[in-house]
């Protein structure tokens, strides 16, 4: 282990605090360069990276479970409050009551066909909350569609944040070479620089490149 | 194998990404104005470039509880002020009929929707408390009178509802591409290419529609429609660029798109500006957009109409124009678009025959169903000899005044055939012919018209085309 690290782990921080610290700057690093050079749309870089971090708290299963409960449940509420023509605070409020009620009827099945009984953090209620809301005002603004295909790459994008920050190889690695975190920092600025098109942009011109 | 870094590079050098369009051209000093239609609509005026007409503004939710919605026309467009990619916009065509007098107004959408008041003014409260709103902050609902679409839109696109509109993206002065954008049942009458629109390349040089996209797939006809994209010369194209330099002038934005309608009455009208346009415009026009912002940056322009001279110059329809420009004639391929009197054919290019011809059908739908009948009455021979054939002309012409012979060859040797004045239109090339036709029975051939030598005498031919 590296002495510096040593050093931060004897003035007393936690070794699972130090890691997840040393980790958010390769996760943010990550998320800039699937939108900016992969050209992943997604949420904020503050809603991908608490999906991250409730997977890690709640699970990566049920997490997955409730990422894509949102969108069904979403989707069907539409569905049928469409013609109403509401105020959109009201239908994101009833879009996220009816999640949490089909949460609770889907803990309950849980517990009683497969036995597994689950303590939700607070992080996944949030969760919930900040997604619903997300996919509701994107979907407002950016179009149904493309509103669903950005929830979907932000679900992605958060399970790839995920394996990173849940992983123990790399907190060997970042224990054995903290400056890394450092290094994430200055890749963050060559990102910001770069005007290449984007890898899906050669994906969605591929016609013209053709010709 | 090609180096792919370098291929990468390459393309990006000539193709215009997000990335680079935010990070080079996006003008950061009228990003403010170019959000809100308001200010924009109000610059715009000044300097007297037209707008669609605005009846009330709505600020607040007070103001909104107060209107009088009594005040308001059959049809009319509710905007947000800073809308996004037409996310937002409402176009209400009519009043829906009242069953008894106590029901409650309503209004009918352009995709066939019904609004009554109360679901209108939901729209509106959705729109001031922010959802539609760029910055997500609180925002103003604008009502505006409906654009009718002028007859020529009507007549080419033969879409029944919404506004098609043409972007123009303009840098330092100079038009660098453009598009004409055709809503869709899909996108629900707005012309923005990511609801479901389609967009269609447009040749600076001459204003004519070129490739047609759909989704940034290529597409030959429109799904809604069946009418065919290409080859749509826009009308007033010489004015709509000069407005869209005008308006860009106007706002101080050295990049921006703006989208231009063309109103029944009132002819082209400034609709919007567009600080990050779409970049899908590439696909349709077939060309990179940072390639040709690049070739203008660097130069300096006195006035719209030299900016707009050296645009055509150097994006117009490449190698077309410059075969024009060496020997002063229109190059064509095998089969052209043409249209007589209303109807449009496609027609071979036939070097093999001297005079055009057109089938019988189609003669008679231009009215000269008596000429053929008459003819169809004389008695030809069974002959192929000149001679004979040639004195027979002369005997019919003389014994029918008002009908014109002539002898044709063709495949199968010689025959005499009626002849019969039109005028033809070649639409992608802007060109009529008025001259003097052969009807003959073309039942058995691909195509119904025929265009032969003495009408070829202005172009020349690309048999690869």
């Amino acid at each position: 282990m590296n002495e510096f690290t040593i050093f931060l782990l004897k003035s007393g921080i936690h070794q699972n605090m130090l890691f997840i610290l040393l980790a958010l700057p390769l996760a943010a690093m990550l998320v800039l360069f699937a939108k900016e050079i992969i050209g992943i749309k997604s949420f904020n870089l503050y809603t991908t990276s608490l999906g991250a971090i409730a997977l890690i708290s709640i699970g990566s299963i049920l997490g997955i479970i409730l990422f894509l409960l949102i969108i069904l449940v979403d989707y069907i509420v539409e569905y049928f409050i469409k013609d109403l023509k509401l105020h959109f605070a009201s239908k994101i409020a009833i879009t996220l009551s009816t999640i949490s009620l089909v949460t609770i009827i889907l803990l309950a099945l849980l517990h009683i066909y497969l036995g597994v009984s689950i303590n939700v953090s607070p992080f996944a209620i949030i969760l919930l909350i900040l997604l619903t809301e997300n996919l509701s005002f994107t979907k407002i603004n950016k179009g149904i569609k493309n509103g669903n295909i950005i929830y979907m790459e932000t679900i992605i994008l958060s399970l790839i944040i995920y394996l990173i920050l849940d992983n123990s190889f790399l907190e060997t690695v970042l224990f054995k070479y903290p400056y890394i975190s450092i290094v994430a920092i200055i890749i963050d600025v060559y990102i910001g620089k770069t005007t290449s098109l984007r890898l899906r942009e050669i994906y969605r011109f591929r016609n013209i490149i053709k010709e | 194998m090609k180096n792919p870094f370098s291929e990468y590079k390459k393309i990006s050098q000539n193709l215009l990404g997000i990335n680079a369009r935010n990070k080079l051209y996006i003008d950061n000093k009228s990003i403010n104005i170019s959000n809100s239609k308001i200010k924009v609509k109000n610059i715009l005026n000044l300097e007297k470039i037209p707008t669609p007409e605005t009846l009330f503004i709505i600020k607040s939710l007070e103001e909104l509880e107060n209107f009088d919605f009594s005040l308001l026309p059959k049809s009319f467009v509710i905007k947000p002020n800073k809308g996004l990619g037409g996310e937002g916009i409402i176009i209400f065509y009519g009043k829906k009929k009242k069953r008894n007098e106590r029901e409650e107004d309503a209004f009918i959408s352009a995709n066939k929707q019904i609004y009554s008041l109360s679901d209108i003014k939901s729209h509106i409260f959705n729109i001031l408390n922010g959802y539609y709103s760029i910055n997500k902050k609180n925002d103003i609902a604008i009502f505006e009178k409906r654009i009718i679409n002028s007859e020529f839109l009507k007549q080419n696109l033969k879409i029944k509802e919404g506004l098609p509109d043409i972007r123009i993206i303009i840098y330092k002065k100079f038009p660098i591409m453009a598009e004409l954008r055709i809503p869709t049942i899909e996108s629900k009458g707005k012309a923005n290419l990511h609801s479901g629109g389609i967009g269609v390349g447009i040749d600076i040089a001459r204003g004519i529609s070129t490739n047609a996209i759909s989704k940034d797939e290529y597409i030959e006809i429109n799904p809604d429609t069946g009418e065919r994209l290409s080859g749509i010369k826009i009308p007033y194209w010489n004015n709509i660029l000069e407005m869209a330099i005008k308006s860009s002038i106007a706002i101080n934005s050295s990049f921006t798109g703006v989208d231009i309608a063309l109103d029944k009455e009132k002819g082209p009208l400034v609709m919007e500006v567009n600080a990050r346009p779409g970049l899908a415009i590439q696909i349709a026009n077939k060309s990179g957009l940072k390639e040709r912002l690049e070739s203008v940056s660097k130069l300096k322009v006195k006035n719209a109409k030299s900016a707009i001279n050296i645009s055509k110059e150097i994006f117009g329809g490449e190698i077309d124009e410059e075969i024009e420009e060496i020997t002063g004639k229109i190059v064509i391929g095998r089969v052209v678009k043409v249209k007589i009197q209303d109807t449009v054919y496609s027609a071979k290019i036939d070097t093999g025959a001297y005079f055009s011809s057109i089938s019988d059908n189609i003669a008679k739908d231009l009215g000269f169903g008596e000429k053929i009948e008459i003819f169809k009455n004389f008695q030809i021979p069974e002959t192929k000899d000149i001679n004979t054939l040639y004195n027979l002309k002369n005997k019919l012409e003389k014994e029918n005044h008002d009908i014109n012979i002539s002898l044709v060859k063709s495949a199968n040797g010689i025959t005499i055939r009626p002849l019969i004045d039109i005028s033809i239109y070649f639409i992608e090339e802007d060109i009529t012919i008025d001259t003097r036709v052969s009807i003959s029975d073309r039942s058995n051939l691909l195509y119904d018209i025929l265009i032969g030598r003495k009408d070829l005498k202005n172009f020349l031919i690309d048999i690869t085309k």
